[in-house]
């Protein structure tokens, strides 16, 4: 990891600092941001060979659009709006629906065949939720959220894990509030949903 | 307890911000097993979704982004000013060597007038039309990467 000075700067100082010519402290820019665009990234792009090169596209195009910056919205939900755009961008250019179910990739495939049918299914009498809940939930939710269309896993990695409010996530995906709650509200019944199915269980 | 079950937005909505949900579901929340059943799910669900590991890439995405960003350039006013300087360094040193010329040229007043009037008029339409060159190359860059 590069040795950058510490996180001191405001974002209007980051911002007026690169802009006067000091490209070093984009580093900073880069550090404070690269979480959610790694997220972006990840969960919307399939395919790990093109990553590493959407994420530097998106710091790139940040760094060349940087003086258009008028601080309408934070300086991560901008950056997050330009990481979006660009993978959406990507998906366009391969013919990939944002919505369509995610056909799982040859990694996919190998790492299931990996892993192997899942290890439990609640018997009967025995409490379901339990039954879900008492094994590795975690690892068992990772694999479930890569089998989502890529908008549902991105809007649950953007809530739950990047802990943005539903109007942030609306800045970065320019869908309107009620969509980003409707697509949440689907994408987490999905989820449960597929987490069932692997117990086979019809409801809990 | 007559109330019907809460509905899927509402079970989800009662374990991500219970604070949101009306009187009315909160009431039947209480008095159903069911329910509360179907919020645990959600709850642990969501808790175990912010607790999923942070993908990461596994290379240094801030050392290779330095690495590709372009060198310092001067700041775009700087070269307005350098440009507008040079035009009035030759319009003054026109004036020092022509001067007795001009004279010459100019005997009236008025006319001298008008030929000042036109060397300031040359001097903001060249620097206008640099301002305009400057701002419809920054709104391309925009542009393109929008």
């Amino acid at each position: 990891m590069s040795t950058l000075p510490p996180f001191s700067l405001t974002d209007q100082q980051l911002v007026a600092q690169v802009l006067s010519g000091n490209t070093a402290v984009f580093g900073q820019l880069v550090q404070r941001t690269e979480g959610l665009v790694t997220q972006l990234v990840f969960k919307m792009i399939r395919h790990p060979a093109d990553r590493p090169d959407i994420a530097q596209e998106v710091y790139l195009k940040v760094f060349k659009s940087l003086a258009g910056f008028k601080f309408q919205a934070k300086l991560s939900t901008w950056v997050g709006q330009i990481a979006y755009n660009t993978c959406l961008h990507y998906l366009e250019k391969k013919q990939l629906v944002l919505l369509d179910p995610a056909e799982p990739t040859p990694a996919d495939a190998t790492e299931a065949s990996r892993r192997g049918p899942p290890p439990l299914v609640a018997g009967p009498g025995s409490d379901p939720e339990a039954a879900l809940f008492d094994h590795d939930l975690a690892g068992i939710l990772g694999t479930a959220i890569e089998q989502l269309p890529p908008l549902y896993r991105t809007l649950i990695s953007l809530y739950h894990q990047q802990e943005l409010s539903y109007e942030e996530i609306a800045q970065i995906t320019s869908l309107p509030d009620g969509t980003v709650k409707s697509y949440l509200f689907r994408a987490r019944k999905l989820l449960k949903q597929q987490l069932l199915a692997r117990y086979q269980r019809d409801d809990l | 307890m007559t109330s019907p079950h809460l509905s899927e937005p509402d079970l989800q909505e009662a374990a991500d911000a219970p604070a949101r949900l009306l009187a009315p579901q909160v009431a039947h929340l209480h008095g159903c097993a069911l329910c509360q059943g179907r919020v645990a799910t959600y709850s642990q669900l969501f808790a175990a979704a912010a607790q999923l590991p942070a993908p990461v890439f596994a290379f240094d995405l801030t050392a290779s982004v330095l690495a590709q960003l372009p060198g310092p350039r001067p700041a775009l006013r700087w070269a307005l000013g350098g440009v507008a300087a040079l035009v009035l360094g030759v319009v003054v040193a026109f004036a020092v060597l022509f001067g007795g010329v001009l004279a010459q040229a100019f005997q009236s007043l008025l006319t001298l007038l008008g030929a000042g009037l036109a060397v300031i008029a040359g001097v903001l339409v060249a620097g206008l039309s640099l301002e305009l060159l400057a701002r419809h190359r920054r709104q391309m860059r925009l542009l393109t990467f929008s």
